[in-house]
């Protein structure tokens, strides 16, 4: 009986992690801020394909580059895991201050009258931040690499 | 090796040049990406020892041939050196 071969994932040059990256950002913010700052309705079928659009394509990132994933080893260079750990490290930081500023926020909340997300938007607003965690290191791996050098 | 790029300097592209490789030829003979050819020549990226050693043993030089923590003198200067001297005997 033949053996199950490893899932092996896939390499996007850094171009396509950039228009990607992009294209999710784009989606994730148009729907998840686009129902918080104008009158439409975030529950409505557009507004919730927009973040459902910006969820797939930062998966799509996530798992397309060597960022925020598991990595194989031999899969990267010596220069390669050093930037990685850099972008990781980069990326878990930034997203370290997004939670303090969103639990610094809850707390004052508690003693100030402030803007609160009801239960749906702040599920849009943690699927944000979850996107942009996870697709992070690669955007910073991607936009380190000169245009020249890309394969 | 060292990598904070700033302190150390390289011949890889010159060397790379004269042996007539690609970036991608280059870079399986070490076992790289061909993008950490480019910003090794760059000077982006300061190698570890172990590929040092496997680029200068690539153009059979040592590796201090290739790499310096001193700005190597142009090549011109360093071949027409040896002809001042003789001239100035």
């Amino acid at each position: 009986m033949a053996q199950a071969q490893p899932f092996t994932p896939p390499r996007f040059s850094p171009i396509r992690v950039r228009l990607l990256s992009g294209l999710a950002l784009g989606a994730l913010a148009l729907g998840t801020f686009g129902p918080l700052l104008v009158p439409l309705d975030g529950g409505g079928g557009v507004m919730t394909m927009m973040r459902g659009l910006g969820w797939l394509l930062a998966a799509m990132v996530a798992v397309g580059s060597p960022g925020w994933r598991h990595v194989a080893p031999g899969e990267l260079d010596e220069r390669e895991r050093m930037e990685r750990e850099r972008a990781v490290a980069i990326g878990h930081r930034v997203s370290g201050i997004g939670l303090a500023l969103l639990f610094v926020w809850t707390l004052m909340g508690q003693v100030r009258d402030l803007w609160m997300p009801s239960l749906g938007q702040a599920s849009w607003l943690f699927g944000l931040m979850f996107s942009l965690h996870i697709m992070m290191p690669a955007i910073i791996l991607a936009w380190r690499t000169p245009a020249d050098d890309e394969d | 090796m060292n990598n904070d790029p700033s302190t150390l300097h390289n011949r890889l592209a010159l060397f790379r040049a004269e042996a007539g490789l690609s970036r991608k030829e280059l870079a399986e003979q070490v076992g790289v990406n061909p993008q950490t050819i480019g910003f090794l020549e760059r000077g982006q990226y300061g190698p570890s020892l172990e590929l040092g050693l496997k680029l200068a043993r690539v153009f059979g030089v040592p590796v201090e041939t290739l790499f310096s923590l001193e700005p190597f003198k142009p090549l011109a200067a360093t071949l027409a050196a040896p002809h001042i001297m003789e001239g100035g005997r």
